[in-house]
């Protein structure tokens, strides 16, 4: 009797030993899934931006003619991140954009007459806060990345992970020349 | 021995800068910032703090930079308390006043502070009930004092008494009479008297403020916290306690008097000091005139430019004191419960209604009704069927939290600002969107959940019923932005729970243990406006409210086919037909109009809570609502509810085949 006791009760780990098993694949599954959710998402907001991008130009151009080399660098950013195909090629084209705004919209502080645009304003405003939701979705992105890493490298975990070929996923890193101090000038040229 | 100093403040209802002066009070005189906030927030006047002068100067200074008005000063016994007055009678020269004793003269154009208070005490009660109204309604943001008229119509409503200080040029109490309501004769108002004692008193307010030079009235007792100035709620009208609060109001009126004397660190000093440092500076450049006695004689510019300055200071208070006011928010109310249907084509309902009709059959086949339970009795417990259902049941109980558990430490946590549709995490404060108040603790919340509970035998509560605001969205905010919630179906773990015993409502905060023996009690879980929630569940767009862009384009389009004139303008070949190619235009036209019109209404981008909203997921995906201040804590209770479960599966496992092999 005592004999069937165990047999029970060890088929009944065994069987919750193939459920956690299956729990486990399953949260792979839906870890990986949601890390590709994450960038669509994220791939969303770039295209809003990549379209909004050519009429702040167009607005920018009238008043700036003498800042053409800024102007010129934001359409090529804009043309890059357009081309970019691998994940890796993406980010970085796109943090190169954001860069190359960045830069204009320090520029647009020496044209008052451009910031009183009203299009201007509005288009600013809306690129502003695309860049702020980017962000917001890009953390996201790589604290689902970071659940997901962490999970294949724990223990029990990465017992599945291992022979289901789970792998590691790449952060959302910035540019390593954008963590060093800024070197603020303010003498004219 | 130097005597001990008070500082004494106006407290105000929605004070500027109140964060900053709390924390410098704390940081720089070690005071309770609590404390503080009471004594600074409100309708009245409050002690701030008591003792060495040189140390509350300094606490002075912060008060000053934060604009509250405040008085130092040593109070002094009142030397006398006013005289109840049994007649007036009215003179061209003043008003000649008959108490018991004596008779006091009020001269034509005399100071006088007059104290109208309510004697029952009722005033604070009032007070606190428009404090949880207004938070109730309108939020903690925009809670509202009671008005001065509220005020004054609640003492009058009451036991109003009114005390009458006469005073001298250097602002001393020369004389002071009491006016009790009912107990002087009217006949002295003239044409002003009424048969109303209440409406008696009011008029002898009126006519005292017509013979008085100066007359201010003071009704802030019961709303004040000042020594010796707390009112005791009137019961039954004892002596005792009437006797008390006459005392109070006396030192309330004698302590108002001296904070009329110095006149306060007021805006007006500001003012008064400015004009001074003015006149200081004028001097300084006119020594000749510096012996002067009458500076506005002697230098009319200067009491031209003072009084200029005045007025420009008094219009700048006046504007600022109305700009921050902050715009009162209407919370609307609470949506209508909606009936929930019963889908009778859904799989639960067919899975239930088939499981039921076998059971019945099972049971039947079994045997007559006399032997259904000796046959569930042997077939549950000597085969061992219970436990191993059981068993079953517990163990699928565990696998739901542990999936619960890592489905919540999966998900990472979004910005409200940045949510995407689908499933979400999000964390931040509860925020009402309605005006929901829990039924029976009266609490502003954003969600309840009442259970009521019903005796059975002696021991035993039996759930009669459980109501919830899951009808009622709020809002969920973080630092980026707010998001609504819908609460239908969502598992809710609410952090505080009320119990009581009776069936009747309380509008204490407390829970209401009066009736710990009667058959019923109910259990209200409650989350409050403000507190820390973590939600799970799917984020989805608002279904659109009003016409959307092409249902206005195609209003248009018929508008302009009825509008044979409108159609005239496209009719470029005027052959008094539109052609295909006309229409193209026109089409374009109207859809390019109503774009632009759309566009010209709604220029700023919709808010996120204007436009999502986290809603029950389809499936089985979990929907929870939990309030607790972090996530860690919210998954270790998962484990700790799946560890038990799993042990008893263990255990009902062993008990089964025992019962079947035994």
């Amino acid at each position: 009797m005592t004999g069937w006791i165990v047999l029970g009760v060890l088929l009944l780990i065994l069987l919750g030993l193939i459920l956690y098993v299956i729990l486990i694949y399953n949260g792979f599954v839906q870890l990986k899934n949601n890390i590709n959710r994450d960038w669509s998402n994220i791939d969303v907001l770039l295209k809003q931006r990549y379209d909004e991008l050519p009429k702040l130009i167009k607005v920018c151009e009238g008043y700036m003619q003498h800042e053409q080399k800024t102007l010129e660098a934001v359409i090529k950013a804009r043309s890059m991140a357009g081309a970019a195909r691998a994940d890796q090629d993406r980010m970085q084209a796109q943090n190169a954009l954001s860069e190359t705004l960045k830069s204009l919209f320090m520029v647009v502080e020496r044209y008052p007459d451009l910031k009183a645009d009203a299009g201007f304003r509005q288009l600013s405003n809306r690129i502003s806060e695309l860049e702020d939701q980017i962000a917001d979705r890009r953390e996201l992105y790589n604290a689902a990345v970071t659940i997901y890493n962490t999970r294949i490298d724990q223990f029990p975990d990465v017992l599945i992970a291992r022979p289901f070929n789970f792998t590691s996923r790449t952060l959302w890193e910035i540019d390593p020349t954008h963590r060093q101090d800024v070197d603020v000038s303010f003498q004219h040229s | 021995m130097s005597q001990e100093t008070l500082l004494i403040v106006k407290q105000q209802s929605q004070p500027e800068g109140l964060d900053a002066l709390l924390s410098r009070l704390a940081e720089e005189h070690g005071m309770d910032a609590y404390a503080c906030r009471q004594r600074l927030m409100g309708q009245g006047f409050a002690l701030l703090g008591r003792g060495a002068r040189d140390t509350l100067e300094r606490v002075s200074s912060l008060l000053k930079e934060a604009q509250f008005h405040h008085w130092l000063t040593t109070p002094t016994r009142p030397q006398f308390a006013p005289a109840q007055i049994r007649s007036l009678e009215q003179t061209v020269d003043g008003i000649v006043f008959t108490c018991q004793k004596k008779r006091v003269t009020f001269e034509k154009g005399t100071a006088v502070l007059a104290v109208l208070a309510d004697l029952s005490g009722r005033l604070a009660d009032r007070s606190a009930k428009q404090l949880i109204s207004s938070y109730t309604y309108q939020g903690r943001d925009h809670i509202t004092h009671l008005s001065e008229e509220k005020i004054y119509r609640t003492i009058m409503e009451n036991k109003p008494v009114l005390d009458l200080y006469f005073l001298d040029d250097r602002k001393t109490i020369v004389e002071a009479v009491r006016v009790v309501p009912g107990k002087f004769d009217h006949k002295g108002l003239g044409e002003r008297a009424t048969l109303s004692s209440r409406r008696n008193l009011h008029e002898m307010i009126g006519l005292c403020r017509e013979y008085a030079g100066d007359f201010q009235l003071e009704t802030g007792l019961g709303l004040s916290t000042l020594p010796g100035c707390a009112l005791d709620k009137l019961v039954d009208d004892n002596s005792d306690i009437l006797r008390k609060n006459l005392k109070a109001l006396t030192r309330y009126g004698w302590l108002m008097v001296e904070l009329k004397q110095q006149g306060g660190i007021s805006l007006q000093q500001e003012v008064t000091s400015l004009t001074g440092s003015l006149t200081a500076a004028l001097l300084a450049q006119n020594p000749a005139l510096a012996g002067s006695e009458d500076l506005a004689e002697a230098m009319p510019v200067v009491g031209e430019l003072a009084a200029e300055i005045n007025r420009a200071t008094q219009a700048a208070a006046s504007e600022t004191a109305t700009s921050t006011r902050p715009p009162t928010r209407s919370l609307p109310a609470p949506p209508e419960p909606v009936r929930v249907r019963r889908n009778w084509l859904s799989p639960k309902v067919w899975l239930g209604s088939v499981g039921g009709l076998l059971t019945a059959v099972v049971l039947i086949l079994l045997g007559t009704t006399d032997s259904i339970l000796p046959a569930m009795m042997h077939y549950g417990f000597e085969v061992g069927a219970f436990p191993a259902l059981l068993a079953a049941l517990m163990f699928c109980g565990g696998f739901h939290y542990l999936h619960l558990k890592r489905q919540v430490e999966n998900t990472p946590t979004s910005k409200v600002r940045s949510v995407a549709m689908g499933m979400v995490e999000v964390k931040g404060k509860a925020i009402r969107q309605y005006a929901l108040i829990s039924p029976k603790t009266n609490i502003a919340c954003a969600w309840y959940r009442l259970t009521n509970y019903r005796r059975e035998g002696n021991k035993n509560w039996v759930i009669s019923s459980v109501k919830s605001s899951e009808t009622v969205p709020f809002l969920l905010e973080d630092e980026t932005g707010r998001i609504v919630v819908d609460p239908a179906g969502a598992t809710v773990r609410a952090g505080n729970k009320k119990e009581g015993f009776s069936s009747r409502n309380s509008i204490s905060l407390a829970a209401d243990y009066s009736d710990r023996n009667g058959s019923e009690k109910w259990v209200e879980e409650i989350i409050y406006e403000g507190t820390n929630l973590y939600v799970l569940g799917f984020a989805s767009v608002k279904k659109e409210q009003g016409q959307s862009l092409n249902e206005k384009k195609r209003e248009a389009l018929r508008d302009l086919k009825r509008d044979s004139a409108a159609m005239k303008r496209f009719d470029t070949d005027e052959d008094g037909q539109i052609s295909e190619s006309e229409w193209e235009e026109a089409r374009a036209s109207v859809e390019d109009q109503v774009l632009k019109q759309s566009l010209g209404k709604n220029d700023r981008r919709r808010r996120q809570e204007e436009q999502i909203v986290i809603v029950n997921p389809t499936g089985r995906r979990p929907f929870i609502i939990a309030e607790t201040h972090c996530e860690t804590h919210l998954t270790r209770s998962f484990g700790y509810y799946a560890v038990p479960l799993f042990v008893g599966a263990t255990v009902c496992t062993a008990w089964a085949i025992s019962l079947l092999f035994g």
